[in-house]
């Protein structure tokens, strides 16, 4: 035992992992059987490779939840997008708006200037 | 000249043993150190002991003799590890296979190892490998607590 390294220990179980002969028992008892052994059994990547065969599915949600995060983002994107036109246009039209009201405004004002000088021509005549 | 394709492995205990260069250099160690010495014929291997030197030449041969053929190198390996099972030879093929960077027989020693831990209880575990239990009584069953889970149909012997 003293004379491998954590190193080689390490490879016995990741080959052991690789080709199956080394299950999710075989790791437990590693863990129980002494304090070295048990840190180098408990490594996460040891374990993820089972989580991956045993549930492949999960590996399979994880990408499938970021696709549609993915696809959540830009329908948001293209959403804003839509808001961000729709609100340029209204400001377009809203500027219309006030140019119309001025030439409104300006065309009254014109108009109230007709309107006087008829009267007053009427009374000259 | 026949010199000129073999090289000398000397092992920790001074004997020697000639192996083709083609053979020698599976080893990526040995291939560097015939990279940088090419004028030397003989490679001192402080590490590795005569036995076990033999057996990495036997596996070094046996794989040049294989070529690319996996079918043919996979009957050789099988053939290679009959018969090995003293856990102090293995350990000290996979610490020879690992500084002499032979990754196939490393694989090979490695997978073997893993095979004989399969299903073994951590009483077997520590008796194969001789391992000195150093938790204290709580701490195993605290640890034995924890993994309780996993562990039913395991072999006790």
């Amino acid at each position: 035992m003293s004379v491998l390294p954590d190193e080689m220990w390490i490879r016995i179980l990741e080959n052991g992992i690789e080709s199956k002969t080394l299950d999710y028992r075989s790791l437990c008892c590693l863990s129980i059987s002494c304090r070295r052994l048990r840190m180098l059994a408990v490594e996460d990547s040891l374990w993820s490779n089972f989580l991956l065969t045993d549930f492949p599915s999960i590996s399979n949600m994880y990408v499938e939840k970021y696709r549609s995060y993915e696809k959540d983002r830009e329908q948001k994107r293209l959403a804003h997008r839509r808001v961000l036109r729709i609100e340029s246009e209204i400001a377009v039209y809203l500027r219309r708006i006030q140019e119309i009201k001025l030439q409104l405004s300006e065309k009254k004002e014109k108009m109230n200037k007709a309107i006087a000088e008829l009267l007053n021509l009427r009374r000259v005549r | 000249m026949a010199e000129e394709n073999t090289i000398t492995l000397k092992s920790s205990d001074g004997k020697e043993f000639l192996i083709s260069k083609k053979a020698a250099t599976l080893s990526e160690t040995i291939k560097a150190m015939v990279e940088e010495d090419n004028s030397s014929s003989v490679f001192p291997l402080t590490v590795v002991d005569s036995k076990t030197l033999a057996d990495v030449i036997t596996f070094l041969n046996k794989h040049v003799d294989c070529g690319d053929d996996d079918d043919k190198k996979k009957s050789c390996d099988e053939e290679f590890m009959a018969g090995k099972d003293d856990m102090k030879d293995l350990f000290d093929l996979v610490v020879a296979a690992n500084y002499l960077d032979v990754k196939d027989l490393l694989d090979l020693i490695c997978g073997k190892i893993a095979d004989m831990m399969q299903g073994k209880s951590p009483e077997w575990v520590r008796k194969t490998f001789n391992i000195q239990n150093d938790f204290s009584p709580e701490e195993e069953a605290k640890v034995r607590e924890e993994y309780a889970w996993a562990h039913e149909g395991v072999e006790e012997d």
